[in-house]
């Protein structure tokens, strides 16, 4: 079946609006992404299929620290259970938590905020995932909080932000905030004024 | 074939991830609004990371292209760093620049608002009442793009305004006078207005700043000139700012 002037089944129509919904995919990768589904063989499509059906039907966030979990009905994912609870990585996202995990630095537990406050997108603090923070904190388990958002200007306000109503609400929690400054293989040159700010108010001193 | 590289000067107002390690920027410049493509930006080792940031003032070189210019050389001229050591002021900063990239245009070839979100954005850091800066930079900008406020006379029948309560319209962007108010009965679309609050608005009109200094203005007073402004820009623009609501913080 097609529909009006467009020469396209509809089918193929919304599979390319859908692709197109993705971030970062604009309406021509959308087509390319479309063509070549058709042109795979059933079996291959059904299995993406299968893939994203499984992920939001098995999936979901943990209630205490936010990070996916297959487990929907417990309080707590295997993260909360497995890790150290005094220590917890506060990150913007799942993805910075995995590559954390990934390097093997980080011992504790980690909270994942979904987002960094950023106005000009219309997000503020209660948009993010801070109020589960605080409940968690509640408990009095909690230690340290690692700030772990990016060194952009809306992780940065993240991080003012949550340094602001923890200090306030929870003095005996430490505070302390990822190193900021000069990155391995980067040249002195083409530093910008903030990370260079950054590297000469954290350097340390040569044993 | 590609064209010359061109150079330009401007601020950062808001930037976007895209694909692997590529980021697409927005600039307000000397040319007017105009987007960027900084490709591998995202790389921790790349020459254009760091600068390619909201908030930084920055000079750089680009390939025209038909879509989007590619950026091939970034360097920051002024990252504002004072302002993104506090929380307040980021919010500030975001509404200023959200407020200038929605009264600009694309290639307008016109510097003076670029010139006019620098120094405001120079002085908030060091102002004793930042939200008076803002006031200021609200009308400022508005008066550029020609929509300035009408303070002095009377919007519908143009004749000078006494030294009285008015009643303020976003709609037509000025006050009417008593008798006009009266006798079009332009209850619902008005707001009145104290003599002390059209005292300011006045006073940053002829920009005698110095002179606001001597008023002792409250914090109230000045945010209920800023809602005056605020419904004004609401009006112009047709939209509310997404970053209003985090500008009063």
């Amino acid at each position: 079946m097609t529909s009006g002037k467009n020469s396209l089944p509809v089918e193929v129509q919304k599979l390319i609006i859908a692709f197109s919904s993705l971030p970062g995919i604009g309406p021509k990768t959308a087509q390319r992404l479309s063509y070549f589904v058709l042109s795979q063989n059933k079996e291959e499509t059904l299995k993406l299929a299968g893939a994203l059906k499984e992920v939001k039907e098995n999936l979901s966030y943990c209630r205490t620290c936010c990070f996916i979990t297959s487990d929907k009905d417990s309080e707590n994912c295997y993260y909360c259970y497995e890790k150290e609870s005094e220590q917890v990585c506060v990150v913007e996202n799942v993805i910075d938590a995995i590559t954390i995990e990934m390097s093997g630095i980080h011992k504790g537990s980690f909270h994942v905020l979904h987002g960094a406050i950023s106005p000009m997108n219309g997000i503020g603090p209660e948009k993010l995932k801070i109020e589960e923070l605080m409940k968690r904190l509640n408990k009095g388990e909690t230690k340290e909080i690692i700030l772990a958002t990016n060194p952009t200007l809306e992780g940065e306000a993240t991080g003012m932000y949550l340094n602001k109503i923890i200090s306030e609400n929870y003095k005996n929690i430490k505070l302390t905030k990822l190193a900021r400054g000069l990155a391995s293989g980067t040249d002195l040159e083409y530093s910008d004024f903030n990370t260079l700010s950054n590297a000469f108010q954290n350097r340390t001193s040569i044993d | 074939m590609k064209g010359p590289n061109k150079h330009l000067k401007g601020i950062i107002t808001r930037c976007t991830n895209y694909k692997e390690s590529d980021r697409i920027f927005t600039l307000i410049s000397d040319d007017g609004i105009m987007k960027f493509i900084a490709r591998g930006a995202k790389k921790p080792s790349s020459k254009l990371s760091g600068h390619i940031e909201p908030l930084n003032y920055i000079a750089l070189y680009y390939r025209p292209s038909k879509s989007l210019n590619s950026v091939s050389q970034v360097e920051s001229i002024h990252s504002f760093l004072e302002i993104k050591k506090e929380y307040n002021l980021i919010l500030k900063a975001q509404y200023m620049m959200e407020l200038a990239e929605s009264l600009s245009s694309e290639n307008d070839g016109n510097s003076s608002i670029l010139n006019l979100l620098l120094s405001a954005l120079k002085n908030i850091h060091i102002s004793k009442i930042p939200t008076l800066d803002i006031l200021i930079f609200e009308f400022e900008i508005l008066k550029l793009q020609g929509f300035g406020i009408s303070l002095f006379n009377c919007t519908n029948c143009n004749k000078e305004l006494e030294r009285a309560e008015h009643y303020f319209s976003s709609n037509v962007g000025g006050f009417y006078c008593a008798r006009c108010f009266e006798s079009k009965s332009l209850f619902s679309e008005s707001v009145k207005v104290t003599i002390d609050q059209q005292l300011i608005l006045r006073t940053i009109s002829r920009k005698n700043y110095k002179d606001l200094i001597n008023f002792n203005l409250s914090e109230k007073e000045i945010d209920n000139c800023r809602k005056l402004i605020r419904d004004s820009i609401r009006d112009i623009i047709g939209v509310q700012l997404k970053t209003v609501k985090f500008s009063d913080l």
